[in-house]
């Protein structure tokens, strides 16, 4: 037998025993889940030792460069998290990590998001949106809707209120107007990542059940 | 010189000692050490040199000289035997030149005899007087005063009160006291000033030299408790000077040392404690002592600093120490050495002890005396060890003693508490005083309307709790209806999917209108050149590789057909296998193109953001080999790439908007024109396409709708096209489904007044 038809059939039962949840929680989809967690790990594992320890670790410390070291030394105190003794070295590298992480992140967020973003509300108006010939008074309309549905979702968020004796804080009447708004933009945008995610099961769902449909063909043709 | 030993505490003392110099214990019946069973004139032999250690032998070599010393009245040594002797150590003053000083020269004892050896040694030892140099005393002695003073004070006391004592105590005098009284009879030089003058003139003519050292000043009780256990001779430096220095030292200067230990400055110490306790008076002879300048002292003195008392009384009473009333101001050192037995004799009351000091004198000659005295707080300590056996034995040092015996009723140990049965303990304050009644609070809470409002909040919200909690746990309840309608949703969508694939494959209502961002990307894709490699990023789980891989078939084929280089690396470790596989499909429909020779796998890029950061700063360090370890910069495809900006487009596929995102923010901003096209799974597409409205991302093909709208635009139909009808089948099933579980949920009156 042909070792890819071995493999074919292993997937094929993998496939079934995934599709059992259907009927609730079962061993057989747990056998599943295990083996692929199992494979997944042992995998990556492979994949980082080969391509990220040998050549940005053990590779430039071979030739003789000095700033490997720093990597070493940072893993090295990496390391001793798993001691509950000794974790509090660890300390430095998790510093590194969280805070270059952070810096890295913020400063990309607000350049390559918020400005972004902001500017491409402002360029729904301007001479840019007139190059692509769409008509000026659609672009206009689209603009709006654009800019309407990033003030009012963003005052949504805007959970300021007014105290007032014997009642309970109230957001004052413009807030709540755009609230309002807003929460229609936003139900908007959780439809649609809700619709992708369901097409993105649909879609799997179909490779899948083209997979075993082709492979138990090939099984009962031959 | 030999010692006793002390039979209590084992520690060597003077011959003549009677009592224990340390432990106060009598010495009459214990055996001299060196002579064992010989008398009395055995004192003079010397000991072994094998058991006397350094400092003792010293001590003893300067005692033998000294005692080879002829009295000065007596003997006049001859001038001829001065010359041939080298170097006196103390030269004796002549007996014609003894002025009417203040002090007198101690004599041999008479019964003592010396022996030969000793006589003849006296006999060479008597400098001529025309060859004894006056005596300078060293610069050092004017600095110090004060223990001059002490000294001279001491020696007052002692002469004033021991000048009857003296005659009729034996030649028991101690080596420094000797040595010093033999200073106070060295010649003096003839001079015009009175010995007070020449003192003070020699105190301001003398200059501290650079390697004089500080002069030690008498022994105190702390220092002579100490003596015996320390190896340093300290008494060298006191007595002697090194013998460089004796050599030099010229003969004593009596003026100078009369001037010197002149009593004008003298102040008699309050405390007797200055005397050490183990000196004795000193057998004077009443002819050789000068008493005129102490009749002197004696007027400039009060009278109550003087002793009444003859020393020897004084000696006795100081040594009873039973004293209940009287305080111990001085330092109780002589008792630091002292170990456990030194002192683990019998008790004796000290109203005993008083009645045994009263006749002391007698006792101790003749050796009846069992007892021994204690401090008094001594004698407390053993009281209580004895009454408390449990109590640690070791002794307190003297500071953390009761200085004297307290006349108080010793206070009994707490009975209960931790701390009882424990003798000393501090007593607590009585437990009436710490209580008191507590005070008494109002239940009533003061609260603002700002804070009763903010509580009704609270209260509501809680209120609200219970509902929601009995949702949580009423949901595992219901599972047949659930399980039962789960199931047949399930049922239903594998039912149209199999039906649609099995019965009408192919089938399907493909779009008309394309989606702009993925004709943007077909138009992006056709305006790369062909030389330039296109760089694909891969970040995406094998779960929705299937997805995936629909997607980008076609753009893979479209590259491949206009036989693009490409060079491949993930950020997520399965990326690169699920990638390869793609590639490989591709390339199985575009045959022209070769894989192996025009793609180039960087592998896995591990970071995240931060490597992508790195990326778009230098991809040469970032990305320096390839997956199989070979040097990726050397492949004759990237030989032209210096930045990230040198590749023809940068392509990301990937299933998570935040993933697509960090590209956006993080690698974009260094692409410097380059298209950035994006190969997404649905669900995050509606996250991203917000970048392509911002012109951030030039191209988008998003899921499966996207693939097919790529092969329709590229025409060349794939699997995505192939599928697309099940795809369309499952949309419209799970659309109705929804649209009848919203109609349901709108006309069902709701479970137990919530949604189910």
């Amino acid at each position: 037998m042909n070792i890819d038809v071995i493999w074919t059939l292993i997937s094929l039962v993998l496939t079934l025993f995934i599709f059992s949840y259907l009927f609730g929680d079962n061993p057989v989809f747990r056998i599943a889940t295990g083996i692929f967690v199992g494979a997944a790990a042992g995998y990556f594992a492979v994949v980082i030792i080969y391509q990220v320890i040998l050549p940005h670790l053990v590779v430039p410390l071979i030739q003789g460069s000095i700033l490997a070291l720093f990597p070493l030394i940072l893993s090295g105190l990496l390391l001793t998290k798993l001691s509950p003794r000794l974790g509090r070295l660890g300390n430095v590298s998790m510093a590194v990590l969280v805070g270059s992480g952070a810096a890295i992140a913020i400063g990309g967020a607000a350049l390559g998001t918020i400005f972004g973003q902001v500017r491409a509300a402002i360029d729904a108006f301007g001479s840019q949106a007139n190059t692509s010939g769409t008509s000026p008074l659609l672009l206009g309309v689209e603009g709006l809707f654009l800019l309407a549905g990033t003030v009012t979702a963003l005052a949504y968020f805007n959970f300021g209120g007014k105290e007032q004796a014997g009642q309970a804080p109230a957001r004052v009447a413009i807030s709540a107007w755009l609230s309002g708004i807003g929460k229609f933009f936003i139900a908007l945008t959780f439809g649609a990542i809700f619709a992708g995610v369901l097409t993105a099961g649909l879609t799997a769902l179909v490779e899948r059940a083209d997979f075993v449909i082709r492979t138990i063909s090939t099984l009962i043709t031959g | 010189m030999s010692e006793k030993i002390c039979p209590v505490c084992n520690r060597a003392n003077l011959p003549n000692a009677k009592r224990c110099w340390y432990c106060q214990s009598l010495l009459e019946d214990e055996p001299v050490i060196g002579e064992p069973g010989e008398g009395a004139e055995a004192v003079e032999q010397p000991e072994p040199e094998k058991e006397v250690p350094d400092w003792l032998a010293r001590i003893r070599a300067r005692k033998a000289i000294e005692s080879m010393e002829p009295q000065p009245k007596e003997e006049v040594p001859a001038p001829e035997k001065k010359t041939e002797e080298p170097k006196p150590v103390i030269p004796e003053k002549p007996a014609s030149s003894v002025p009417s000083g203040k002090t007198g020269s101690i004599s041999r004892r008479p019964g003592i005899q010396l022996p030969s050896w000793i006589t003849e040694l006296e006999k060479e030892a008597k400098p001529a007087p025309e060859d004894v140099e006056p005596f300078k005393p060293p610069a050092k002695k004017t600095e110090s005063s004060d223990w001059m003073k002490k000294l001279s004070a001491w020696q007052a006391e002692e002469e004033h009160g021991g000048q009857e004592a003296a005659k009729a105590e034996p030649d028991n005098t101690p080596e420094w006291l000797t040595e010093f009284l033999s200073k106070e009879n060295a010649p003096q030089p003839e001079s015009g000033l009175t010995p007070a003058e020449e003192f003070n003139q020699q105190l301001q003519s003398a200059e501290p030299q650079p390697g004089d050292t500080e002069p030690l000043g008498p022994l105190t009780e702390d220092e002579e408790a100490i003596r015996p256990d320390e190896t340093y001779d300290f008494s060298q430096d006191v007595e002697s000077p090194t013998p460089k220095e004796e050599e030099e030292i010229p003969p004593v200067d009596e003026r100078e040392l009369e001037a010197g230990f002149t009593p004008l400055s003298v102040e008699l110490p309050s405390e007797p404690a200055a005397k050490p306790p183990s000196i004795e008076p000193q057998p004077v002879e009443e002819g050789d002592i000068d008493l005129e300048w102490l009749e002197e002292y004696d007027k400039a003195v009060p009278k109550e600093a003087a002793p009444e008392e003859p020393v020897e009384e004084e000696a006795a009473a100081e040594s009873e120490a039973a004293q209940p009333q009287e305080p111990i101001t001085k330092p109780l050192t002589p008792f630091l050495g002292v170990k456990k037995n030194d002192w683990n004799i019998p008790f004796v009351p000290l109203a005993a002890k008083a009645e045994e000091a009263s006749g002391e004198e007698e006792t101790a000659n003749e050796g009846e005396e069992d007892a021994l005295k204690l401090p008094v707080w001594m004698e407390q300590l053993r009281r209580i060890e004895m009454t408390n056996p449990a109590t640690p034995s070791t002794p307190p040092a003297p500071e953390m003693v009761p200085p004297a015996a307290s006349p108080e009723p010793e206070e009994q140990p707490p009975v209960e508490g931790p701390l009882a049965g424990i003798q000393g303990a501090l007593r607590s304050a009585e437990l009436p005083d710490l209580y008191s009644k507590p005070p008494i609070y109002t239940n009533r809470i003061q609260v603002t309307d700002r804070q009763a409002l903010r509580a009704d909040l609270l209260s509501n919200l809680l209120q609200e709790s219970p509902a929601a909690v009995h949702t949580e746990e009423a949901a595992p309840k219901t599972p047949a209806k659930s399980r039962l309608r789960k199931i047949l949703v399930g049922l239903l969508v594998l039912a149209v999917v199999l039906l649609v694939l099995v019965g009408a494959p192919g089938t399907s209502l493909l779009p008309v209108l394309y989606p702009p961002e993925t004709a943007s990307v077909y138009q992006l894709v056709n305006a790369l050149p062909a030389d330039k490699p296109v760089l694909i990023a891969a970040d995406f789980d094998a779960g929705l590789s299937g997805e995936i891989g629909y997607t980008s078939q076609a753009f893979f084929e479209h590259l491949m057909l206009r036989n693009i280089p490409m060079a491949t690396l993930s950020t997520n470790p399965a990326g690169s296998a699920l990638m390869g596989n793609m590639l490989s499909a591709a390339q199985a429909r575009v045959s022209t193109y070769d894989l192996a020779a025009r793609t180039v796998q960087f592998g896995y890029l591990a970071g995240g953001s931060v490597a992508l950061q790195s990326m778009a700063s230098d991809v040469h360090m970032a990305l320096p080999y390839t997956a199989e370890l070979f040097p990726a910069w050397t492949n004759p495809l990237l030989v032209n790439i210096q930045k990230i900006s040198d590749f023809g487009a940068l392509v990301v596929m990937t299933d998570d908007a935040d993933t697509g995102r960090y590209w956006v923010e993080q690698v974009q901003p260094a692409l410097e024109g380059i298209p950035l096209i994006v190969v997404t799974s649905a669900q995050s597409a509606p996250m991203l396409l917000p970048y392509y409205e911002s012109g951030q991302i030039n191209g988008v093909i998003a899921g499966m709708a996207g693939g097919t709208a790529y092969e329709q635009i590229l025409q060349i139909p794939g699997e995505s096209t192939f599928y697309f009808g099940a795809y369309q089948s499952l949309v419209l099933v799970v659309f109705v489904l929804i649209l009848i579980g919203g109609v349901v949920a709108l006309v069902m009156p709701q479970e137990n007044g919530h949604k189910d």
